[in-house]
């Protein structure tokens, strides 16, 4: 499991790493990416970030794994969990962006 | 008590007052005074032409130009700087035009004519936080590119002086601090004071949930924190990353650094809760072609065959439209321009409170519950306001052991 407050930052920031250390691009590439190239299932888990979770922020990792790495919806579905206890809605939004990035590729 | 200006201690010599003014002006008549200050200035500036005067004829008596010495220093109030005088109301709602003349009138001033300015609030009788922000904004910017340009007054209207106060306008500016005698009444409202930034410094980010909820942070709806920090995160993201992305674009030049500006206030009385955000760059329908040149073309074509001809308000207008509805719409790809949509959520999510946003030609208003519209400005709006406004929501806990309904006893 990856929680991003406690192993990327607290304070998410951003899409590109020229938007800060904390952005979307930053976390798919060094931490989400290595991870869900060594493992079959990935959790993510959403809670516990103060600074709450952009939707620059959400896209550019979940989208970006599409958009970026080639991944597809079926094995994102198949190989990624979100979990998201303190606002719902935005595990359904991650879902949303990844679904969006495969129709736009 | 009698001040000349923002920067000028009680006391100190700033001016040649005639003989026997000193003092005892506060004992005039508003009139006479005003006369008298005025008769002072042109008395020095017709003083200071002649010295510069004599100082050319000299220089060119030893073959010298104007430009081979040091120019004379401009002092921090003075004739030399020409007075700005605001009208009574300062207000982007009901007063639009005669503001942002006010703002344009200080930037071309001192940006394109290269004036030094006495901004003189003194007749002002109502202000709103949001000008005082962008006003805030705009004296900093002038000061920032030409120090020793700015100075002025504050309002006489005791309110709105103190609202001056309470947002930080001086701390901000580094003008000169003026004491507000205390009182044991009960304040409702607590002021976030004036916040600057810089382009890509995103240190504040981690202190702006706590900053605009205070010590309601705790308590406040899990949802609703989660979402105000989302729509913070993107309101800053937009001023820090995009909004001078192409600094050549821009009509005047940019500060230092490409600041933005913060403020707000949190009023338990009326279970309210402002926040504003400003900055001086590329307007959202400006900076739109840049992530969707399909869409801005889109909309172009359309009002074309709508109105037959170009009509640049009326575009911007429709393009803040779209850029709204980027994101509530799933027909964009390319992975950009949500964040707007994440400032609208929070309005949703607290279910009471409007979103107003001016940018270039457009003005968006959103108002929970009632309607959703854009509008074509007069003039346009430098830079892009963002002012949200939380009342009234259900979802507000309010920490003060009872709602809040306390201070409304």
């Amino acid at each position: 499991m990856i929680s991003i407050a406690k192993q990327f930052s607290p304070y998410p920031f951003g899409r590109y790493r020229r938007d800060g250390d904390h952005s979307g691009e930053a976390f798919r590439e060094d931490v989400l990416l290595p991870v869900l190239r060594k493992s079959d299932r990935v959790i993510v888990d959403l809670d516990g970030v103060k600074g709450g979770l952009g939707s620059s922020f959400l896209e550019e990792v979940f989208g970006g794994l599409v958009r970026e790495h080639g991944f597809s919806v079926e094995e994102l579905e198949r190989r990624l969990e979100i979990v998201c206890h303190e606002n719902p809605r935005l595990k359904e939004r991650s879902w949303t962006y990844i679904r969006e990035a495969a129709s736009g590729r | 008590m009698f001040s000349l200006g923002w920067f000028i201690a009680p006391g100190e010599p700033h001016l040649r007052m005639p003989k026997g003014t000193g003092l005892t002006l506060k004992k005039i008549s508003e009139e006479h005074r005003q006369y008298l200050l005025d008769h002072a200035l042109r008395s020095e500036l017709q003083r200071l032409r002649h010295k510069e005067w004599k100082r050319r004829r000299n220089l060119a008596r030893l073959g010298m130009q104007m430009e081979d010495v040091a120019p004379v220093t401009a002092p921090a109030f003075g004739p030399t700087h020409v007075k700005v005088v605001s009208p009574k109301v300062l207000d982007f709602n009901t007063a639009y035009v005669r503001t942002i003349r006010l703002l344009d009138r200080i930037r071309r001033g001192v940006l394109h004519r290269g004036q030094n300015l006495f901004v003189d609030l003194q007749q002002c009788e109502s202000l709103t936080p949001e000008v005082a922000l962008v006003l805030a904004a705009e004296l900093q910017r002038c000061r920032d590119l030409r120090p020793g340009s700015i100075n002025g007054r504050d309002p006489r209207d005791p309110t709105t002086s103190y609202l001056l106060h309470e947002l930080g306008f001086r701390r901000l500016l580094g003008f000169r601090p003026r004491e507000f005698p205390t009182t044991n009444e009960r304040t409702r409202r607590t002021y976030i004071q004036m916040h600057s930034g810089r382009e890509g410094d995103s240190s504040l980010f981690s202190r702006l949930t706590e900053l605009v909820l205070g010590e309601y942070a705790t308590v406040t709806d899990q949802a609703l924190t989660s979402d105000l920090a989302i729509g913070l995160n993107e309101a800053m993201l937009n001023a820090v990353t995009h909004a001078y992305i192409d600094p050549k674009k821009l009509i005047f030049p940019a500060s230092p650094d490409h600041r933005w500006w913060m403020a707000g206030y949190r009023d338990a009385g009326r279970r309210e809760i402002l926040f504003i955000f400003y900055d001086q760059g590329l307007t959202i329908p400006g900076t739109l072609d840049r992530k969707f040149p399909e869409l801005c073309a889109e909309v172009a074509a359309g009002l074309k065959m709508l109105l037959g001809r170009p009509d640049d308000g009326k575009l911007e207008e429709q393009l803040l439209k779209a850029a709204m509805e980027i994101g509530r719409t799933s027909t964009r790809k390319r992975g950009r321009g949500y964040g707007l949509n994440d400032i609208r959520t929070l309005i949703e999510t607290s279910q009471g409170g409007s979103l107003t946003i001016l940018s270039g030609r457009g003005r968006y208003d959103y108002i929970y519950g009632e309607h959703e519209r854009t509008e074509t400005l007069p003039i346009s709006f430098t830079g892009t306001l963002i002012v949200w406004r939380l009342v009234g929501s259900e979802k507000v806990r309010w920490s003060d052991g009872n709602d809040g309904r306390d201070l409304d006893s």
